[in-house]
């Protein structure tokens, strides 16, 4: 039996300040958290482990790097023993920049993931992502017939949103109703939209990378509630299609003190999911 | 020991659905609750909560004495505090110039009588602008005030008359409560206090002098000095925060100024 949990990501936090950014994550009342594979190597996994104990959170999900070589395949497949001894549930895989790398190499490499995730008993989950390889619903849909079938999506607002039937409204609902019977792991995350959003997003996925259009995507991610996202929807729709997983928001963009941006995006989300 | 905050920023529905979990979250041990609310919240729902986030009502504090009703209402407080496992009673002294002193002194043996016969112990807050306001002032009343009655020294409000830690100091053996308060005043902020000292009814002073009030690192007291004044004296009681406005999230203050106190007492530790 599954248990929804609130989790944050420790994106704003660096080596110096993940203590503190978990203090003010238990603060704040989130259940659970999902940091990098990078960090968690840093940092120690022993270390790791202690600190969550310490601040009673769980660890719902290790981030993988960026799946661009045969090397990184390898570090995210050791990942999922690392996850699975944190007692995370899952291990994610950020698909390569648009245009890197040939599909069959793609292939290769999340199964590898995909079978030291069985190996280990936990799911590894795929995050479809604008400007990489897999980023548009029906690459998503594409990716997972294609590979094993344990693995899981981790859909995410920010990402589905230029993609879906109702943009530029903030309804991403068709992308939960789309994916129903594969979402492992939900990630929210508000977008508003920069100018030219679309046309960067476009460029993007054409395969220019020029600095521009990077920024301005990642500009355009903000905090709940500071974008065009209805969350209301988005707990509605996962609601509907019996979603019984983790929600982790997933914060990116510092602009005022972390702890106020930890607490307003929790407290957002639960007037939304609470406010139907 | 232990570290409280005062929960003057979140009004009676919000301390039980948000603050207290909220402070528990923080990493505080106890809260601070005004007697208005905690009517207003009802003891079997406070209590709960309470029970619920492992926190402890470390003071009551009752409304300002005005008149013999809000004397009634202070010694009926003292009641609510045993009830709760609360041990003190905060004495809000009246504005100055309300009541004379012989008034003044008939209140504080009421309530230093009821508090006799309860295992709570009235601590009177010396305030800005109030009947108890500076250094002699708190003296006098500890003085003739009922033997029940101690202090609850508050480092924001005795900065305009002293050296904070003088005042540690001169009430070390009357200090049974602490409030933790950091205060950044104006340039024009001794003329206000003269104001306020003289009996003068100035709104404008009213609100440069409790404007100034703001969270512990962002005034000038030098809360390290402090915690090592206290520690001197062997001060082993509660301390707790007291924030009287907020902006943004009240849990942020509520993180941001334990930080602040920890940080005090890391310092104060190391310098020694």
């Amino acid at each position: 039996m599954r248990s929804m949990g609130i989790g944050y990501t420790t994106i704003m936090y660096d080596e110096g300040s993940f203590e503190e950014g978990l203090q003010e994550i238990a603060a704040c009342r989130y259940d659970g958290l999902e940091m990098s594979l990078g960090e968690v190597n840093a940092y120690g996994a022993n270390y790791v482990g202690e600190k969550l104990d310490e601040h009673d959170l769980d660890l719902y999900m290790l981030m993988g790097g960026w799946l661009e070589s045969e090397d990184e395949a390898k570090t995210i497949a050791e990942g999922a023993y690392t996850a699975a001894d944190l007692g995370a549930e899952f291990i994610g895989m950020l698909p390569p920049q648009r245009g890197l790398v040939e599909d069959d190499s793609v292939e290769k490499w999340i199964t590898r993931v995909c079978d030291a995730a069985a190996d280990a008993g936990i799911t590894p989950v795929l995050h479809h992502h604008s400007a990489t390889h897999i980023e548009r619903p029906e690459e998503t849909e594409s990716w997972l017939a294609r590979c094993p079938d344990n693995l899981g999506l981790l859909w995410d607002t920010a990402h589905q949103y230029p993609y879906s039937e109702h943009y530029p409204e903030g309804d991403v609902t068709d992308g939960i109703e789309r994916f129903a019977d594969s979402i492992e792991y939900v990630h929210l995350k508000d977008v508003e939209p920069t100018p030219g959003y679309k046309d960067h997003i476009e460029a993007l996925t054409s395969g220019n990378f020029n600095l521009a259009n990077v920024a301005l995507l990642y500009y355009s991610y903000t905090d709940l509630g500071e974008g065009r996202i209805d969350f209301a929807g988005v707990a509605d729709a996962l609601d509907a299609i019996g979603y019984d997983g983790h929600i982790t928001i997933e914060m990116e963009k510092q602009t005022m003190d972390t702890l106020v941006h930890a607490k307003q995006n929790i407290d957002y989300w639960r007037r939304a999911s609470d406010s139907r | 020991m232990g570290i409280g905050y005062a929960t003057l920023t979140y009004d009676p529905e919000s301390i039980v659905t948000e603050g207290i979990g909220d402070l528990a979250a923080c990493g505080y041990d106890g809260v601070e609750i005004g007697l208005p609310k905690i009517r207003e919240i009802g003891r079997d729902r406070l209590v709960t909560v309470l029970d619920e986030h492992d926190i402890d009502l470390y003071c009551v504090m009752a409304g300002w004495l005005n008149e013999e009703a809000d004397v009634r209402e202070a010694v009926d407080g003292i009641n609510v505090a045993a009830d709760l496992g609360a041990n003190f009673l905060g004495i809000l002294p009246p504005p100055r110039g309300v009541v004379d002193d012989a008034t003044f002194g008939e209140w504080l043996d009421d309530i230093g009588r009821a508090a006799a016969d309860n295992n709570v112990t009235p601590v009177i807050h010396h305030h800005a602008g109030a009947h108890v306001e500076q250094p002699d002032e708190i003296q006098r009343w500890l003085d003739d005030g009922p033997t029940e009655l101690q202090l609850l020294f508050d480092t924001g409000h005795y900065y305009a008359y002293g050296d904070v830690t003088d005042g540690i100091e001169r009430f070390a053996d009357n200090i049974a409560y602490v409030h933790y308060k950091d205060i950044a005043p104006p340039s024009d902020f001794d003329i206000h206090v003269e104001n306020l000292s003289s009996g003068k009814v100035d709104y404008d002073s009213i609100m440069t002098y409790f404007g100034a009030f703001t969270d512990l690192g962002n005034g000038v007291l030098d809360f390290s000095r402090i915690t090592r004044a206290l520690d001197e004296i062997n001060y082993d009681g509660h301390r707790t925060v007291e924030v009287d406005t907020v902006d943004g999230p009240t849990l942020v203050h509520a993180k941001r100024n334990l930080d602040s106190l920890r940080d005090a007492a890391e310092r104060s530790a190391m310098s020694r």
